[in-house]
């Protein structure tokens, strides 16, 4: 008997469907990454994706989150606050469960102010002004990277040991809310000791060029110039420094650095500039989850990551272990799990403050090697001051801030 | 006395404030700018990947990625050496070979992604007398259906044609009944059967599944000494695309391809996904350099329906440089 075709092919329908059904019902989820992919802090935001992708792989290959793999949408901010807004706006339309991302304070900010409307979780990632988990905290955003404050305290000890007390201050601060963060923690540890502030300039976000300021730096004659840019723009801004032979006649404090700063520059510019970050890749020497993390990148991506990476990582393998943990993605589960949690991840002992989302964890002094102990392109940069983040991080008097209520 | 002086101080200034004030950009001699030109179609997904995935990460190429509307502005763009490397209809190549270009075919990501649709369902016979919408006349779509229909005695020209129907166009001329057919690259096909303006034939699927419908094609330069390790190094980037490409259909249901598409091409997330899970038109991911004697076949078929005048060597326009795919695989055959 010959079977008709269009019985083979009748017969043939269900398990076409059956296929197709099976890879349609894929459960995933959306994650939301919004960093500066061009602008002054592209350099950061492109590191901090690196490591985001590789989490996410991991993640993935370890079967998801309660199941459901991980998607991923990237945006680029622009290192702009207000595209960084639009952006958060358009993931959560999309459906995005995490927003994560920020490589400026005021991106942070203002993606931060849209999660906490819409209750979608944001972990912050490269966010250092002290208001991201101050007065402009919020009960969906979490930042495990160190505040103005901490490392305006850690340097502080730093300088009053190296230049006295009384030495005096010239600033160059970026014009926003990160730079007159950074500035106000500084002078305020730094005066109290006796220091004295003898000139302040705001400088433009993405200026091409300091040199105006620096001259008046220079006619100001402190001790101590503190430069407080970040990506491309401390990187112009330091060159242009060195090239003004400022540095002959006072020290350079950078309050915070990243190794995709540092690296362009190189080591004859980046010595004996003193600065804070927090994390280093050559911790990978002293813990273990640190030496995996750094190997992993390594291995993919044929360079180091910074300190925007380290916090990428943290923040992916955090939120999934909070979701595992609340076996919920409802967003309020995953805040109560999130929040007092200890963890050992990078460093030793880290955990989320409850009151506040920081995340408290060490903070690093460093200081530019000398070219002469340089032994390749990323070993720029000597550790000389550890502090405890319970130390530094500010009180919940200095910090009065009051998140938004859990239902 | 004072004013040589004077001058003399200006002068110098002038001169070295440059050297001391140059950007700090570190120019890097081997990094070579690689051009490509795309083209929104579910079948150039692993140029798009390649870029998104791999871009910041390269060590000797530039990857620079230029979106174009149509295979005619993507061909002039080539021509003209605006960009470097293209994913064009081999008819395309064939006819820049034959004007002199020097260009290579270098190989091929994808196999198949282009669907017959018509109006009305119904046997291929009732072509007759119809008019099907290709990409090109220059296009394996139009060789290949060409080919087909001949088998069910229909006549190219004089019992159907085929005209060429810009991307952009398509769906109107479907809607306002100027072609009764298509045979076009992905998405459009789904785009039309979305819109409920036609419906995918079922017959020819088969014939026509899984055809090979572009390659790769760079201009002769690129593959000189000095680019040649910024070609590998992106070749590799494109294998690796075509894995992830492949990886994400099976394991998400390519929603993670589809997300990303949507900032270079545009279309909709869940149509180029479904497109993708249904594997229309036979779509294959995968770096492969076609056979010679495949591409023999197309270029006489090519002469003999007079969509080409001029032959061209196929030993010389084929590169000797061989695709191959990660790290440690031997090249793809």
């Amino acid at each position: 008997m010959k079977i008709k075709p269009i019985y083979i092919f009748l017969a043939g329908i269900p398990m076409i469907l059956l296929a197709v059904t099976s890879v349609w019902s894929v459960e995933t989820v959306l994650f939301g990454i919004n960093v500066p992919l061009t602008g002054t802090y592209s350099r950061q935001g492109e590191d901090e994706l690196r490591a985001y992708k590789l989490a996410i792989n991991i993640l993935n290959e370890r079967g998801g989150i309660l199941g459901k793999k991980i998607v991923y949408s990237v945006r680029d901010t622009r290192t702009d606050a207000e595209i960084a807004r639009k952006n958060a706006q358009d993931l959560i339309k999309n459906g995005a469960i995490l927003i994560t991302g920020g490589s400026s304070s005021a991106e942070a900010i203002a993606q931060s102010e849209e999660c906490q409307k819409a209750g979608v979780i944001f972990m912050a990632t490269l966010t250092h002004s002290n208001e991201t988990t101050g007065k402009d905290g919020h009960r969906h955003t979490f930042r495990w990277y160190i505040d103005a404050h901490m490392s305006a305290e850690a340097l502080s000890h730093q300088l009053i040991s190296q230049f006295g007390a009384n030495a005096r201050y010239v600033f160059l601060y970026a014009d926003y809310t990160w730079g007159s963060s950074v500035f106000e923690s500084m002078r305020g540890f730094l005066e109290q000791a006796g220091g004295k502030t003898i000139l302040k300039i705001p400088t433009k976000l993405g200026a091409d060029s300091y040199i105006s300021p620096l001259l008046q730096a220079k006619i100001a004659g402190p001790d101590v110039l503190v430069l407080v840019q970040f990506g491309q723009d401390m990187i112009s801004c330091l060159q242009q420094a060195t090239t003004l032979e400022l540095r002959k006649k006072m020290a350079i404090v950078v309050p915070l650095m990243d190794i995709h700063m540092a690296e362009p520059i190189g080591p004859e510019v980046m010595q004996g500039v003193i600065t804070t970050m927090s994390w280093y890749h050559g911790l990978a020497e002293m813990y273990e989850g640190s030496k995996k993390f750094v190997d992993l990148f390594e291995k993919e991506y044929r360079q180091k990551p910074g300190t925007g990476a380290a916090a990428a990582w943290v923040d992916m393998f955090q939120y999934a272990d909070a979701v595992e943990r609340a076996k919920s993605f409802d967003h309020f589960e995953v805040i109560k799990a999130l929040e007092g949690h200890h963890f050992q991840l990078l460093l030793d002992d880290e955990y989320w403050r409850d009151w506040d989302h920081q995340g408290i964890h060490a903070t690093y002094v460093a200081v530019g090697k000398n070219p002469a102990e340089v032994t390749d392109k990323w070993d720029l940069l000597k550790i000389i001051g550890v502090y405890q983040g319970e130390d530094l991080a500010q009180t919940h008097a200095e910090n009065p801030v009051q998140l938004e209520p859990i239902p | 006395m004072k004013r040589p002086f004077s001058f003399g101080i200006i002068m110098i200034t002038l001169l070295v404030c440059p050297v001391f004030f140059r950007p700090v950009v570190h120019a890097e001699q081997s990094v070579i700018t690689l051009n490509i030109g795309y083209i929104p179609l579910v079948a150039q997904l692993p140029l798009v990947v390649s870029y998104d995935n791999d871009r910041l990460n390269f060590s000797n190429v530039n990857l620079s990625l230029v979106k174009y509307r149509s295979f005619t502005s993507l061909e002039a763009a080539l021509r003209v050496g605006a960009i470097d490397i293209a994913d064009l209809p081999l008819p395309v190549a064939f006819d820049m070979a034959g004007d002199g270009i020097d260009i290579k075919i270098i190989g091929g990501c994808h196999s198949g992604g282009s669907v017959l649709e018509r109006v009305e369902y119904s046997e291929l016979s009732n072509f007759r007398g119809k008019i099907i919408g290709v990409p090109g006349l220059r296009s394996n779509e139009n060789l290949d259906l060409i080919q087909l229909l001949s088998g069910e005695k229909l006549r190219y020209g004089l019992d159907y044609k085929t005209i060429k129907v810009p991307f952009n166009t398509v769906l109107q001329n479907l809607e306002a009944g100027r072609i009764n057919a298509m045979y076009f690259p992905e998405p459009y096909g789904s785009l039309a059967e979305k819109n409920r303006f036609i419906m995918q034939m079922e017959k020819p699927e088969k014939e026509l599944s899984g055809r090979l419908t572009t390659v790769l094609v760079a201009r002769s330069n690129i593959l000189r000494n000095n680019s040649k390790k910024a070609l590998e190094e992106w070749v590799q980037s494109l294998a690796r695309a075509c894995v992830f490409i492949e990886n994400d259909i099976n394991v998400l249901a390519a929603k993670q391809t589809a997300i990303l598409q949507e900032s270079y091409f545009g279309f909709e997330q869940a149509l180029v996904s479904a497109s993708l899970v249904k594997r229309r038109g036979g779509i294959h991911f995968s770096l492969v350099m076609p056979e010679k004697k495949m591409l023999q076949l197309h270029l006489e078929k090519a002469l003999d329906l007079k969509i080409l005048l001029k032959p061209v060597d196929i030993d010389t326009l084929v590169s000797d440089y061989a695709l191959s795919g990660e790290k440690g695989e031997p090249p793809i055959q």
